[in-house]
């Protein structure tokens, strides 16, 4: 069984290895490639409500389709969005036509035979959904599906950090650090977005970017803000 | 025992109520643990859940003291709950003084806490484990029979309201339900924190202003904590209902 530190630290590899040229952003996609046994890849983000913006497609096919997705409005990727739960889809090619009429008839039409779309999110804040393809149909087994759940946490944690253009000084290795259930960052990203009076997404930026630059573990800047040590004005670092 | 009968009622009815509709699972696993420890011979009660990346979330306590025992033996990734989950079966522990050979730094922790006896019953659907209801006392001993089935029957409860909505027992469903639960889990300690702030309290009487306004607007505490977070809803002063 793959550790998940060694999802983290192919990841993190792949992403300098396998893609070194572009914006990380851009890079996100062949990094899922390198380390997830699947053969395509998606990442899409949703900055405003119902505006759907892809990052990257692994091919042609795989871009076709998350168009197809943006456009219609439907598919696994918009509903692992809004659900807030992966969406998996083991066989593509017999879809259900009550689920998405459309972009279920031009799915089956491709090579791939499964689709596996997790939605990118911290508690209330929403980023997007990571689309992978595969030209086998079946589920992804556990260990899999482990993995693409870590997998997922990093893509998140990558573009919440490019949020700001690239600027954020958080090295590789370091994009998962925040365990996404720890309790304190989840409560001082709600403290600070009240200190900051900036959007959730904002505030769990700051703290990120924070610890980073003052080399500390984000859970034990979490744990300052939580016990009011530490505070976030609108003019403060 | 009639009283405890009518109590017992109670609870399964009001377990029954919530997973009718629309109901609120964050709200259903709190009550839970808290009708553990009501209707139970247990002094404490908490309820992880599998993460399916290889890790175990506290969902619920009921108390402070009872989260830390959790998360205790998440991080040492030993202890009674954590092998209740590995195997699928319950893990009873009479008496947490002789299992210091068995998970060291949880049986030490636990009795410094006061605690004596564990009692992790799994939440379990066919093959698959996807949690741990667990059940602390502060005397050695076993829970009686009758006791440990009604836990059970809880935690049964408590799997099938995770895994509702959709047809069961499909794993993709089971996945993504997990993940619901987990991430709605989050919000409500963000709501925690936006609350803590704005109106100078302690966080965990942030969860109870959340409930409490909840309860007076008949609305999901999941949708109140995201709207606290969304900024469009101010609970303020408006949460003093029951």
């Amino acid at each position: 069984m793959t550790s998940p530190e060694s999802i983290e630290r192919a990841f993190a590899a792949a992403m300098v290895e396998v893609a070194p040229l572009g914006a990380r952003r851009g890079r996100l996609c062949a990094a899922c490639l390198a380390v997830l046994p699947v053969d395509g890849a998606a990442v899409v983000v949703m900055p405003r409500p119902a505006h759907r913006e892809l990052v990257c497609a692994s091919d042609d096919t795989v871009q076709r389709l998350e168009e197809l997705q943006v456009a219609l409005g439907e598919g696994p990727s918009v509903e692992a969005f809004d659900s807030g739960g992966p969406v998996l889809v083991g066989d593509l090619a017999t879809p259900d036509a009550t689920l998405w009429p459309m972009f279920g008839a031009a799915a089956a039409a491709t090579s791939f035979g499964a689709m596996f779309a997790f939605p990118l999110q911290v508690g209330a804040i929403r980023v997007g959904a990571m689309d992978l393809y595969r030209r086998e149909s079946g589920l992804l087994g556990g260990d899999d599906l482990a993995a693409a759940l870590r997998v997922a946490e990093m893509v998140m944690s990558t573009l919440l950090a490019s949020a700001d253009d690239d600027g954020d000084p958080a090295p590789p290795d370091r994009l998962l650090e925040h365990s996404s259930l720890s309790r304190e960052i989840n409560q001082a990203t709600g403290m600070m977005l009240v200190q900051l009076g900036v959007p959730a997404e904002e505030a769990y930026v700051r703290l990120r970017a924070f610890a980073f630059s003052h080399n500390r573990r984000i859970g034990d800047v979490a744990r300052d803000v939580v016990a009011r040590r530490l505070r976030f004005g609108p003019d403060a670092a | 025992m009639g009283f405890r009968d009518g109590q017992l009622m109670r609870a399964f009815v009001s377990l029954a109520d919530t997973l009718v509709d629309e109901y609120d699972l964050v709200e259903l696993l709190q009550h839970l643990v808290e009708d553990c420890v009501e209707l139970l011979d247990a002094a404490a009660a908490g309820l992880l859940l599998s993460d399916q990346r290889g890790g175990l979330q506290v969902m619920a306590s009921s108390s402070e003291q009872t989260r830390l025992l959790e998360l205790l033996q998440v991080h040492v990734d030993q202890g009674p709950c954590m092998d209740c989950i590995r195997t699928g079966e319950p893990v009873l522990v009479a008496d947490l003084a002789e299992a210091g050979h068995r998970w060291p730094v949880f049986a030490a922790e636990a009795q410094r806490q006061g605690f004596r006896s564990v009692h992790a019953l799994p939440m379990r659907l066919r093959s698959e484990t996807i949690g741990t209801l667990n059940l602390f006392r502060t005397m050695p001993g076993f829970l009686p029979g009758e006791d440990l089935q009604v836990g059970q029957a809880l935690a049964d409860v408590a799997t099938i309201g995770i895994l509702q909505h959709r047809a069961l027992a499909r794993s993709e469903v089971l996945s993504s339900q997990l993940q619901i639960a987990l991430n709605s889990r989050i919000v409500i300690e963000q709501a925690k924190g936006v609350l803590a702030e704005r109106e100078g309290l302690d966080v965990d009487e942030g969860f109870a202003r959340l409930r409490a306004y909840a309860r007076a607007h008949g609305m999901a505490l999941l949708d109140v904590a995201r709207a606290v977070v969304v900024g469009t809803v101010d609970i303020g002063a408006d949460a003093v209902g029951n």
